[in-house]
């Protein structure tokens, strides 16, 4: 009996104790309401300021490392059309008819990119704490922690993470929001080069006031919703769009629900230690009352049977 | 040679098994050479194939029979089921071995398997995953050395370790409870991915009762398989009694998968999408209707029928559960993920170790008990080949 009862609390302290071994600053607890509003840094990206120059792409890959983007043989580069282990931003065109119908058709453009959720779902996933939540806004990795599970795939709302499939020590690549920089208070990188104010760094507070502002001052220029403002509680990353291609038309997923992923499985694992307890207290009062219920002849001869068993 | 005749009957079909496990064995090699994307069709939109949803998410609900009989004849005191006590436990041992080996297979950095234990992170449903797979796997083992220690005839550690059977019963009945339902748990956060004919937030309740039918399910089906290999007499009696349980759980199961839909109105997405209302309609006739139907009249009495409505279960939920990790994603992402021919030679590989395995041990250590002692000694059928 003691021995269950013992396995039972090491497992209870090994999850209690999982939340102090933790100890590193930087690890958010996915749950909690964000640690700090006031410093915490997001990007706000203006769909209709962007004219899809690309330089944000460009900057992106030159920050990190990653390697350059294919050309056609007369020189002309061929931008990426989906996000993947060596693309973690990209810009996507859409063709409309022109509202004033003289200059036949304009463009408009969107930004991908991993949002930096409040509350991310990956975060959360990741049974290893590889993926981190730092209070100052971006959700960044430490590869030297991940076992390669895909689970954070799996989970983000957004198909963000993306995997290095052909490597035989593959790891989970996407947006850090130039962590390094932005924990000392610098502009990530797309920020910093872009040439029109489509991509503004700053407080996620004054994001929204500014986001607002805009919306206010021009109300036909913009679709009147801040893309990220309460989506899946909150995102560090928000997003302006036109009136013309509301969010909705450029895909940004609309069904995520303004509820905090990681609260979904909570409401299940919370109860693991409860749920565990009270197996463990049923099957033992199952057991202790079976066990009467044996035929006194059938005990005997149980007991004898071993017993000759072992004299052997 | 007298050894390997114990270990290994040279069969037609346990060299078909040989030669498949070859295939599957340079296949992973070149999958730890080139990476996953050498060999499999997964991408970053299905970032988990058939080795997670049959290999992990099946092969556990698999071994659930495991602790329903242990917990059948140790804590409830049902004597008459102890002769299938250690084919059950057995089967759930290497069950959860074979998890693990495509866990490793699947895994990007394998190599890194122990990192739940020093950097757990308690939200995730994976790390409550992860450590049912270790702890239980490690309380499986012990269940099952009592086989090895009794074949060594080592009197003092048999006793020792009969000492802790009701222990780790227990335990291992926890474990179970949690890591049946956390499967379930972790497509909890697949809320827009997956389908509502799948997703609910009864997920993991759901797993739960899935596995136990499958379990129950499965310890007919191996313990007619065993019957009919090793050439001895059938459990009728205690095989008919399980196929009333099967019957009746399949049956709550049923019920209560009808007041979930129908609760959290999710019937009106049935058509949304032809492929997924097939395979909906698969699962549920084929893998539920059918054996409820058949297993409520005399035919679970007949050991033929009884035997494929055991099948049926089998692959009903096991369908269910690529249904849930896999089938059930693809009107979301506009997108279809079938398993390459090396993924499903690896996972067919899995199937071919644990069945040569079965044998082996069973062959070898005192699983089938009862008539066990009598046709060890006088070294059986193997000899004459």
């Amino acid at each position: 009996m003691d021995c269950t009862r013992r396995r039972f609390i090491k497992i209870l302290g090994i999850c209690g104790a999982a939340a102090l071994i933790d100890d590193d600053p930087l690890l958010a607890d996915p749950l909690s309401p964000s640690l700090h509003p006031n410093s915490e840094f997001g990007l706000l990206n203006d769909g209709t300021r962007c004219i899809g120059c690309h330089s944000c792409e460009n900057a992106c890959r030159e920050y990190n490392n990653l390697p350059a983007f294919e050309t056609r043989p007369d020189g002309e580069i061929l931008y990426p059309t989906e996000l993947n282990d060596r693309v973690f931003t990209r810009i996507e065109s859409k063709t409309i008819p022109s509202v004033d119908s003289s200059t036949g058709e304009t463009v408009t453009y969107r930004r991908h990119q991993c949002n930096h959720c409040l509350h991310p779902s990956c975060v959360s996933a990741c049974p290893v704490g590889a993926l981190v939540k730092s209070p100052e806004g971006p959700v960044y990795y430490r590869a030297e922690r991940c076992i390669g599970c895909r689970y954070c795939m799996n989970a983000c709302p957004f198909t963000i993470p993306k995997y290095e499939w052909n490597s035989n020590k593959p790891f989970i690549r996407k947006c850090t929001m130039c962590s390094e920089k932005v924990l000392q208070g610098e502009p990530t990188s797309c920020a910093s080069v872009c040439p029109t104010g489509a991509i503004t760094f700053g407080t996620r507070n004054e994001l929204l006031e500014e986001a607002r502002q805009r919306i206010a001052q021009d109300p036909d220029r913009y679709h009147n919703h801040i893309y990220g403002e309460f989506e899946v509680g909150g995102t560090n990353v928000l997003y302006l769009s036109s009136s013309a291609v509301p969010c909705a038309d450029f895909g940004f997923p609309m069904n995520v629900g303004n509820e905090s992923y990681p609260s979904l499985t909570w409401a299940a694992l919370s109860r693991v230690p409860g749920i565990a307890l009270y197996v463990v207290v049923w099957v033992t009062f199952v057991y202790f009352i079976t066990q009467h219920r044996i035929p006194e002849e059938l005990k005997n001869r149980e007991s004898e049977k071993t017993d000759s068993d072992l004299k052997e | 040679m007298a050894i390997l005749s114990k270990l290994f009957k040279p069969t037609v079909w346990n060299f078909i098994a040989l030669a498949i496990m070859f295939v599957g064995l340079i296949i992973a090699v070149i999958r730890f050479i080139y990476g996953l994307g050498a060999v499999t069709n997964l991408s970053n939109t299905y970032p988990w194939g058939i080795w997670i949803a049959f290999d992990v998410l099946s092969g556990v609900a698999l071994a659930a029979g495991g602790f329903i009989i242990a917990g059948t004849v140790h804590i409830f005191n049902l004597r008459e089921y102890q002769p299938i006590v250690k084919p059950a436990v057995l089967t759930a041992f290497l069950g959860y071995f074979l998890v693990i080996v495509g866990l490793i297979v699947d895994l990007g950095l394998p190599w890194r398997i122990y990192h739940p234990l020093i950097y757990p992170q308690v939200h995730s449903a994976m790390l409550e995953v992860a450590l049912c797979v270790m702890f239980y796997f490690t309380v499986l083992f012990f269940e099952f050395l009592p086989n090895i220690f009794e074949r060594l005839n080592w009197k003092v550690a048999t006793r020792w370790i009969h000492m802790f059977t009701i222990p780790l019963v227990i335990a291992g009945i926890m474990l179970s409870c949690l890591h049946q339902s956390s499967l379930g748990s972790l497509l909890l956060l697949n809320k827009e991915q997956l389908s509502r004919l799948w997703y609910t937030p009864s997920l993991p309740f759901n797993f739960f009762m899935q596995a136990v039918a499958i379990g129950l399910a499965m310890v007919i089906f191996e313990s007619q398989m065993s019957s009919r290999l090793f050439n001895r007499p059938p459990e009728d009696k205690i095989l008919t009694s399980i196929s009333k349980g099967l019957r009746n759980i399949l049956f709550i199961y049923l019920i209560w998968r009808v007041i979930d839909l129908t609760y959290n109105g999710n019937w009106s997405v049935l058509g949304n999408s032809r492929f997924e209302t097939f395979w909906f309609s698969v699962e549920w006739i084929v893998g539920v209707l059918i054996p409820v139907l058949l297993l409520s009249t005399n035919l679970h009495k007949n050991p033929t029928t009884r035997f494929w409505m055991a099948t049926l279960v089998i692959f009903g939920i096991i369908l269910g559960r690529i249904n849930a990790s896999l089938t059930g994603m693809s009107s979301y992402f506009n997108q279809i993920y079938i398993a390459s021919w090396e993924e499903v030679t690896i996972s067919a590989a899995i199937i071919c170790a644990g069945l040569l395995l079965f044998q082996a041990i069973v062959r070898n250590l005192p699983i089938l008990e009862e008539n066990g002692d009598e046709e060890e000694s006088p070294e059986p059928a193997v000899v004459t080949y």
